[in-house]
């Protein structure tokens, strides 16, 4: 167990929380009693941070923001890229922005990390080698760092209200169905301290099972 | 088969088929000949009848067939799908370009060069709304097949600070609102109680809003669904009267401590019709009785006027006393027509330091319901005139600081919404685009109690259409999604808030292409006055 909470409120920090899923997830650790420092591209959006319940908000997403990362016992990476989203896109976003916060992670003493990567991102490993790296090497960076690491791909997601239920496992169907983003917030939040989910990767997608036993379920 | 048999048959099919249907004719032919009511008839019996056959329907036919998209009036077929496909869809996506006639006069939005991001703009999307939207599965010829599902949408509020503060100076409780756009007023008894409790639903959902309750008091249904309310008080003084027929100060206190009641506002006139209005005793039932504090069964003709002021020195009088005793804001409803009395009551305001919290200005185009043709018509200027002249008159007095401006007149779209905001409008009202999100198919049949789809209506059979739980979610749909379009709008302007919306934001086009601000409008209307004067 790496995070301690000893009567002190445990801190978040989460890349990406001016996404749609971010502002979930920062709803969702403020209802379970987390901290949370709120990672944003816009000064504008401080005060919906604020509102949303985040303790402190660092709006300098798109630059350096490694001071941020102090206090905090855990990190959750919001990731814009989607299944739909181009492999070319997905480098940018994605690749160059996970090895820079994880590095910044590891440097501020971070050493949980909870990621949110699109779903089916290891079905790449067939293509070429820039196909590869694009969607494939944040994850398998993840993989090497000495960081108790999650990897949460969710499957296509919508704006229903979130139904508490959903469906774990290490690799969903090709078809994996939709997913409230509401109920992938919830999920990020609810691995935070299970151990159940440290060191693992796996498609989470609508379905029966109420979060917390499906998660318990991970083997 | 014998042949007298064959021939009995043949005569029972002449007679059938032939004879019948002559003596049908020549008895039709000879009542039309003799009938003193239609000329037209007289002098072609029978055939004549096509005229007033095609006559009947021919607004049917108009309407579903023949109008193009952008004639019909109150509101065109266009008009009336943007309103349905963002109650239903939460959308206002169209593809290949706009039906707008861009050779005819008309406002139009000036862009920036630069707009702002969606990030940068003065939004609360911190609570989402949660409601149900249709999605098109398939779109055939002959049928459309469609599901509905719940959603979590942004409601697009606005942020905390640019909130809009109705009597924020000396009211003891100030109402607030974090939208710009509500309801208009729309009495029980006009409008079904399933109508008005989808519409309470609609907006309590929605949140920013309000809902003004029209003059015929405040309804069980207004109240269902929990939105903020803007009791009107017409000169009838519907719920707030004594048996006797005078202001009552007991009623008005009890309203004025209810929670939800946020404002109150005097109806000195609306669009529609700029005098009192009409209910027919049978119309009055027990609980409209009850709610309106009247005599059941006993026909009501409202006074034109007030009896309790009659010139602006007696009413400021009456506002201040209600100012006070409700301790919220109270307004007044009017429909700008006489220049020189409008600025005799600006003057007035600013010498005394008295008056409204918040005007509500109607176009002359606005108003719902059963009116009288050539008040409707002809009586008060449209809103994209009156408005203008009024927020200058405010401005010239200095004191537009003093007091809010709702404005109203078939303001159904973000666009026109944002015209309006430029114009002076602090906030809006609208009616009749609620009315179609509940289901109204534009049948104006409202002035006759027989509403085909149980909007319009308190007959209780054509209500059973209207269904509250589906409907409420369009009103709110609706709604989130003017408010949606009015940020995209703002953002285009180059501006965070669509309450930052100004003179300089709208230019006006005329049939030749030129362009004239909106201050061309302004100094017109002194020309007027001046003229009036003289």
């Amino acid at each position: 167990m790496i995070i301690v909470k000893g009567g002190i409120q445990v801190k978040v920090i989460v890349i990406g929380a001016n996404s749609q899923v971010g502002e979930f997830v920062i709803k969702c650790l403020a209802e379970n009693g987390y901290q949370s420092v709120a990672v944003i591209n816009e000064e504008n959006k401080v005060p919906d941070m604020k509102k949303l319940g985040a303790t402190e908000v660092n709006a300098n997403g798109r630059g350096d923001f490694s001071a941020a990362y102090s206090g905090c016992a855990a990190a959750i990476f919001i990731s814009d890229s989607s299944p739909n989203t181009g492999s070319d896109k997905t480098v940018l976003v994605d690749q160059r922005a996970v090895i820079d916060a994880v590095k910044d992670a590891k440097q501020n003493g971070v050493r949980r990390f909870v990621m949110m990567s699109a779903i089916r991102a290891d079905e790449s490993s067939g293509g070429s080698a820039e196909t590869i790296g694009a969607k494939h090497m944040p994850d398998e960076l993840l993989r090497q760092e000495e960081l108790a690491y999650t990897i949460i791909r969710p499957a296509e997601m919508t704006d229903e209200p979130g139904r508490g239920t959903v469906a774990v496992a290490a690799s969903l169907a090709e078809n994996g169905g939709t997913i409230p983003r509401q109920d992938v917030a919830s999920v990020l939040v609810a691995v935070l301290e299970n151990e159940m989910a440290f060191n693992k990767t796996f498609d989470v997608s609508g379905g029966d099972t109420p979060i917390r036993e499906a998660l318990q379920a991970l083997k | 088969m014998s042949l007298t048999s064959v021939i009995t048959a043949l005569i029972v099919f002449i007679v059938l088929a032939i004879v019948v249907p002559v003596c049908f004719f020549l008895y039709l032919y000879v009542k039309d000949d003799r009938q003193k009511q239609h000329a037209i008839l007289r002098n072609f019996p029978v055939i004549g009848k096509v005229r007033y056959l095609t006559e009947h329907i021919g607004p049917e036919l108009r309407q579903y067939l023949f109008d193009n998209d952008n004639e019909a009036k109150p509101f065109s077929r266009k008009e009336y799908q943007d309103i349905v496909k963002a109650g239903k869809y939460n959308e206002r996506l169209i593809g290949f370009g706009s039906k707008r006639d861009f050779n005819e006069e008309g406002f139009y939005i000036r862009n920036t060069l630069f707009p702002k991001q969606r990030d940068e703009m003065k939004v609360d999307n911190t609570e989402k709304i949660k409601t149900r939207v249709y999605k098109v599965d398939s779109d055939n010829l002959f049928t459309r097949k469609e599901h509905g599902e719940e959603r979590l949408i942004d409601p697009y509020y606005l942020r905390d600070e640019d909130a809009v503060i109705i009597g924020g100076e000396r009211c003891r409780h100030p109402f607030k609102v974090k939208g710009l756009i509500g309801q208009s007023g729309m009495s029980y008894g006009a409008l079904g109680e399933r109508a008005i409790t989808a519409m309470s639903k609609g907006l309590g959902l929605a949140g920013g809003t309000w809902m003004n309750t029209g003059e015929g008091g405040l309804s069980e249904y207004h109240l269902e669904g929990g939105p903020d309310m803007i009791m009107q008080i017409g000169p009838d003084l519907f719920g707030v009267r004594k048996p006797s027929g005078e202001f009552s100060w007991e009623e008005f206190k009890r309203k004025s401590e209810m929670e939800k009641v946020k404002a109150f506002e005097l109806k000195l006139a609306q669009g529609a019709k700029t005098r009192g209005g009409h209910v027919e005793g049978e119309k009055v039932t027990e609980k409209i009785a009850a709610i309106r504090l009247v005599e059941r069964g006993k026909t009501i003709n409202s006074p034109n006027r007030f009896y309790e002021f009659d010139d602006v020195p007696s009413m400021f009088n009456f506002i201040e006393q209600l100012q006070s005793v409700g301790g919220k804001p109270v307004g007044i409803k009017i429909v700008v027509g006489d220049l020189d009395a409008l600025e005799n009551m600006v003057s007035y305001m600013k010498e005394s330091g008295k008056g409204p919290d918040f005007i509500t200005v109607d176009g002359g185009e606005g108003g719902t319901g059963a009116t009288f043709q050539e008040l409707a018509d002809t009586v008060g200027l449209p809103i994209m005139s009156g408005l203008p002249v009024l927020d200058e008159m405010l401005r010239r007095y200095e004191i537009r600081d003093r007091v809010k401006l709702i404005a109203s007149g078939k303001l159904i779209t973000p666009d026109k919404i944002a015209v309006a905001l430029a114009m002076g409008a602090d906030l809006v009202n609208i009616a009749r685009g609620f009315m179609i999100s509940v289901g109204c198919i534009m049948a104006q049949v409202c002035h006759t109690n027989t509403c085909p789809v149980g909007v319009a209506t308190t007959d209780e059979k054509l209500q059973d259409g209207l269904i509250v739980e589906e409907k409420h979610y369009r009103v709110c749909n609706y709604v989130v999604s003017l408010r949606e379009g009015l940020y995209n709008l703002a953002a285009a302007a180059g501006i965070d808030s669509p309450t930052k919306f100004e003179r300089k934001h709208i230019v006006h086009k005329d049939e030749l292409g030129r362009l004239s601000p909106l201050e061309d409008i302004i100094i017109a209307a002194e020309r007027a006055q001046r003229k009036k004067e003289a």
